[in-house]
């Protein structure tokens, strides 16, 4: 049962760069935030520095969120640019020679998102939460800075809600939706409806000088 | 009092000891230490991903004056890489990590893999890195501080005067730009601090072509101790812009900068932010880090004391290493 609702921004003050799609030489990176990267990045999850195996340790490590009846929704682009940039590694050698080939890549481009780029998402806890002013994000751990509101809340059902969620999360699957973002760990689908009415939030947030109501389907980490 | 330095003894450990912890945490504790480094160019430098142009960024230009501006950036892999360069050079000097390869075959037990972070090619394992770093900004637009050289190799036998065969331009910054960075260092020891803080201290070439130009003088402005990051490159850029825009007039970015102004502006930027922040932040600053420094500089100088900073900073890792069996 969640008692607060945040409605939070981010702003990325650096080029923000995950691989959701590698098209040959060039890694992309899709215009959405992953919930579960920004339980991370707020540091709700915690992972070790070293980690043994390269395996994600998500449902272990998320699930003891539910208890804490907190959660986050997939961050939606309010603008966002990208840019295209090239890598290219260099080994330390003072002779250099390319030696045979390495089997991954040492050179490429990498299509990241500017900053200035903005985001949006909510988050619903049992409790207050207190949220930092910057966090950090993907694989090159670029600062973002945070401005949070909160926002009335109260339980509701509904039939669609406009904001982007985690396919996983959902307790009962929607039957249409708009866009699907197919990447890992999980789907993220956006404007989700539902056959017939499923259990939620309504928030009341300030749009200008007009209140808008949304509807937020109840959601938990990892919930299928 | 002896003459005798000791890093045990050493006001530095002191200092250090103070905010970080004693052993490496297997679990993030965050208590961070940021190095404020204001970088100034000292020669024309490449600085590119593309080859031919500047990496370029069009941003606003303060927090209070807002129109946009082109600014060249320092990716942040340009500047933890050279920096992660003279590390590793001092420990193979040191006959460690002989056999800890970039690319090919990260060994996951040095000093560098260990801070730094590093994921195994061969093999399992991953270590996160734990030294964060945000791309700088200059503080100046792209304009007022680029210059295209061309590059002509003319043939050198008594024919002479043949061109053509290499011929290109090239986008250089000119000399005297600055970078206002911040280098921050999460949950590493003192010894381990110290480590990062020689990188900083000792790497001199930033950018392509390092071996013939883009020397870098880092100047450290200020310490910042906390639970927490107190401000992006972006902000202290934006931050700096305003003060001096404000002093200097809208046409204060025409000619170099005085370093003294810059980092005052950059000190009046942070001082206004520490009062922001929520939780509390340790600033080491003027005379004190002045002292900081000269007490740093003294201990690498000594034989003994730099030794047993080493000496720590191995027992540290081993410790660290240890504990994740």
């Amino acid at each position: 049962m969640k008692r607060f609702a945040y409605r939070i921004r981010i702003e990325l003050e650096d080029y923000l760069f995950f691989a959701s799609m590698e098209k040959g030489k060039v890694a992309e990176t899709a215009p959405l935030i992953h919930n579960y990267a920004l339980a991370y990045a707020l540091s709700w999850a915690i992972s070790p520095y070293y980690q043994e195996k390269q395996a994600p340790g998500y449902e272990k490590q998320l699930k003891p969120l539910n208890e804490e009846g907190v959660y986050i929704f997939p961050a939606s682009p309010l603008e966002v640019t990208h840019r295209l940039m090239q890598y290219n590694t260099t080994s330390e050698p003072l002779w250099m020679m390319r030696p045979q080939s390495l089997g991954y890549p040492n050179w490429g481009f990498i299509k990241c998102l500017r900053p200035g780029s903005r985001f949006e998402t909510y988050a619903l806890s049992h409790n207050p939460l207190s949220f930092p002013p910057r966090i950090r994000l993907g694989k090159w751990m670029s600062q973002a800075r945070l401005e949070v509101e909160e926002v009335a809340l109260e339980r509701g059902t509904g039939k669609s809600s406009p904001i982007m969620v985690n396919v996983q999360d959902l307790p009962r699957l929607p039957a249409t939706f708009t866009s699907m973002y197919n990447l890992l760990p999980t789907r993220l689908v956006k404007e989700a409806e539902w056959g017939e009415a499923v259990e939620g939030y309504r928030i009341k947030k300030m749009e200008g000088q007009q209140v808008e109501e949304e509807f937020l389907p109840e959601s938990a980490f990892w919930w299928r | 009092m002896s003459n005798t330095i000791s890093w045990q003894e050493s006001p530095v450990k002191k200092r250090l000891e103070a905010h970080l912890p004693g052993e490496i945490p297997i679990l993030p504790m965050r208590r961070y230490v940021s190095v404020v480094i204001l970088r100034e160019f000292d020669s024309t430098a490449v600085l590119t991903t593309e080859g031919q142009t500047l990496d370029v960024e069009m941003v606003r230009s303060g927090r209070k004056y807002s129109e946009p501006i082109s600014r060249v950036l320092l990716q942040k892999r340009k500047q933890i890489a050279p920096e992660r360069r003279a590390g590793r050079a001092f420990n193979r000097d040191r006959g460690l990590g002989k056999k800890c390869v970039f690319l090919n075959g990260m060994c996951g037990k040095c000093p560098d893999c260990l801070i730094y972070g590093f994921a195994a090619t061969s093999g399992e394992g991953a270590h996160r890195s734990r030294v964060l770093t945000d791309s700088g900004f200059a503080i100046r637009p792209y304009e007022a501080m680029q210059r295209s050289i061309t590059l002509n190799a003319i043939d050198d036998s008594t024919k002479g005067g043949v061109s053509g065969s290499a011929f290109a331009e090239r986008e250089h910054i000119r000399p005297q730009v600055f970078f206002p960075t911040i280098e921050t260092a999460v949950d590493v020891t003192p010894a381990e601090f110290l480590y990062v803080l020689r990188n900083i201290l000792t790497t001199t070439r930033y950018g392509a072509e390092s071996n013939r130009q883009g020397f870098v003088n880092n100047h450290v402005v200020a310490l910042l101790f906390g639970h927490g990051e107190l401000i992006s490159n972006l902000s202290l850029t934006q931050g700096v812009y305003d003060r001096l825009r404000e002093k200097g007039g809208e046409r204060f970015h025409e000619f170099p900068l005085e370093r003294s102004e810059v980092e005052k502006a950059v000190m009046d930027v942070l001082e206004e932010e520490a009062k922001r922040s929520y939780l509390p932040v340790d600033v080491c600053a003027g005379e004190e880090l002045a002292a900081f420094l000269a007490g740093v500089r003294d201990l690498w100088r000594n034989e003994e004391a730099n030794a047993e900073w080493l000496q720590e900073l191995e027992s540290d890792q081993q410790a660290y290493l240890a504990k994740l069996k």
